[in-house]
């Protein structure tokens, strides 16, 4: 219980962290979006500073940030007016949280197969032809998959549509575009763990006691290979996460990774450090129930369950 | 650690590609290919033609496309060179800074990179580019572009899986007879690094160049793909393939436009990861 208390202490002096760095980035920012497209009056642009809190000290500034923060609350957008920064993650969050489980889910679902495909036909041609397409696939940026992926079942084949689009169709080709660079890497991943269990000492022990070579496969190659794996899901999902801001701007999703882009060039700055937070903590709870489902499956790990 | 020629054939093929790619890169002024800023209206969207015409194409603009793809790898292997150096410049230090001291030292330098590593790192240097934009006529006026500040920024992405390798040869390192001999003999912190450490972990910063290389010329595409990294009239691939994007129409063909820098960008990558697997296994070898 208490190696968990200290992770989630952790996450959140994380999470507090990245606020504060953030707001004094943002702080430091010269201008803001208003001084772009025309001057304003001196009048207006003083009362579009008051209304967003910006005359106040800085000190003032940073409590009202953070304590907004806390209850959740970023503020208004700088960009949209009359949106708060919470109603924006809040539209986007389901998108972004759909396409990046859907993505992770497809990619285990392809990746872990394939790799353990490829190590119990080690050196032969399933081998071989697995581990150069995971190596190729690691090679084609994700924008380019989706680009084909356009042209060949929009233009071409006209299934799914080519961007935005309403109902699971419009998520197909993203999903499928996110997931095949982190199935590839998982692949990989999961060849190199199962072949080195493979040449340890536990499965020939078990053959040599006489166990049934299914029983031996299941309980002492797949499960201690698949333990180290676990620990690559906090990598594997902040890949997806950055992977996910081309992929939903490709698609025209309005999801986080859209919204933080625009967000970025726009100079939106409460927007975007709302969605830094909101990322930041999304990273840190996957990583979180990762090494706790490690904790379970492998005895060496610390427990984070008690 | 031995540097020979690789054994293997396919590592062989991906080091010619990137040499030939490089030099041609890198000669490429000099070359007689068009002009890849110049605009010509009565040429626009010209298919690829091998034997008469633009090799490889043009653009929405009439900019001879091979021309663009040959100055846009300058960029892109640049950054990705410059990068990956700044990545090394701060892991490889770090990293035996740790290894070398341990102890307390060792704990809260690796505890800082845990910490680190619980940040989408990717998001934030958007956030800092984004920030940075405010002030660029005052670094313009210091000497630094842009194109700098991008450098910078995408080589701190990736710097903590070099500080790791660094922190793990520097370990190994310290348990080896010369380095205690010249411990006991009463060599300082400062002299044991810069005659014992950096010296012997220049092996291992080739292993991880060769690891970095590929995320980062990744990383630029991405970025400058997203409108965030390089920007006309400089040109990338990751700026090409967001104009082919952009450009994909079911009306006209003009798939070359994506076509053309994806397949450099991707065979680019394909050879960066192939060597960075060479790379691995020598790193696997020298470990075990």
């Amino acid at each position: 219980m208490t190696a968990l208390l200290r992770r989630l202490l952790a996450l959140a002096i994380t999470l507090w962290a990245v606020h504060l760095a953030t707001f004094v980035l943002l702080r430091a920012a010269k201008g803001g979006p208003f001084d772009e497209a025309r001057s304003l009056p001196p009048e207006v642009e003083a009362q579009l500073r008051a209304e967003f809190y910006l005359d106040e000290p800085l000190l003032q500034q940073y409590l009202r940030a953070a304590g907004g923060a806390l209850r959740g609350d970023f503020g208004p957008s700088l960009r949209y007016r009359d949106v708060r920064v919470t109603e924006i993650l809040a539209d986007a969050l389901p998108i972004s949280l759909g396409l990046g489980l859907g993505a992770l889910g497809l990619a285990l679902a392809i990746g872990i197969p394939a790799g353990l495909w490829a190590a119990s036909a080690r050196r032969r041609a399933a081998d071989g032809v697995i581990r150069a397409l995971a190596t190729l696939l690691l090679s084609v940026p994700n924008f380019v998959i989706a680009g084909l992926a356009i042209a060949w079942f929009s233009f071409g084949l006209g299934w799914f549509p080519p961007a935005g689009g309403h109902g699971w169709t419009a998520f197909v080709l993203p999903c499928v575009c996110l997931a095949l660079p982190t199935a590839a890497q998982l692949a990989r991943l999961a060849r190199s763990a199962a072949l080195e269990v493979l040449d340890g000492e536990g499965p020939r022990a078990a053959l040599a006691r006489g166990l049934a070579p299914g029983r031996v496969r299941s309980r002492h190659v797949l499960k201690p290979a698949l333990a180290p794996l676990l620990a690559f899901l906090g990598p594997t999902s902040a890949a997806l996460l950055t992977g996910s801001l081309v992929i939903e701007q490709v698609f025209a999703l309005p999801g986080l990774g859209t919204h933080f882009v625009q967000a970025a060039l726009n100079r939106d700055y409460t927007l975007a450090v709302g969605i830094t937070v909101c990322y930041t903590a999304l990273l840190g709870t996957l990583t979180l129930l990762a090494d706790w489902a490690m904790s379970r499956v492998d005895p060496r790990v610390e427990a984070l369950s008690g | 650690m031995k540097l020979g020629l690789p054994r293997r054939w396919s590592t062989r093929l991906a080091l010619g590609f990137l040499l030939g790619l490089s030099l041609l890169a890198l000669i490429a002024p000099w070359l007689p290919i068009a002009d890849p800023a110049a605009i010509a209206p009565n040429e626009r969207l010209q298919g690829p033609g091998w034997i008469d015409g633009p090799v490889l194409g043009t653009d929405a603009k009439g900019r001879d496309l091979l021309a663009r793809v040959l100055y846009g790898a300058r960029i892109s292997l640049a950054v990705g060179l410059l990068g990956s150096l700044v990545a090394i410049l701060i892991g490889l230090p770090y990293g035996a800074l740790a290894g070398m001291r341990g102890g307390r030292t060792d704990r809260v330098l690796m505890r800082l990179a845990d910490f680190l590593e619980g940040i989408p790192l990717a998001v934030v240097i958007v956030f800092l580019l984004s920030v940075l934009q405010a002030y660029r006529g005052e670094l313009a006026e210091m000497g630094v572009g842009r194109i700098h500040i991008f450098f910078v920024a995408v080589g701190a992405l990736f710097w903590l899986p070099t500080a790791r390798i660094a922190r793990a040869e520097a370990l190994r390192l310290r348990k080896m007879p010369f380095v205690e001999a010249a411990q006991t003999a009463g060599l300082g912190g400062w002299g044991l690094l810069r005659q014992h450490y950096l010296p012997n972990l220049l092996p291992s910063a080739l292993v991880m160049l060769g690891l970095t290389l590929p995320r980062v010329v990744l990383m630029e595409a991405f970025l400058s793909f997203l409108g965030l990294g390089v920007e006309a009239p400089g040109v990338s691939w990751g700026l090409l393939a967001a104009d082919g994007l952009a450009a994909m129409n079911p009306l006209v063909d003009s798939g070359y436009l994506l076509g053309v820098p994806a397949a450099f960008l991707a065979l680019t990558l394909l050879s960066l990861n192939v060597i960075a697997d060479a790379a691995r296994d020598r790193l696997a070898g020298v470990r075990g």
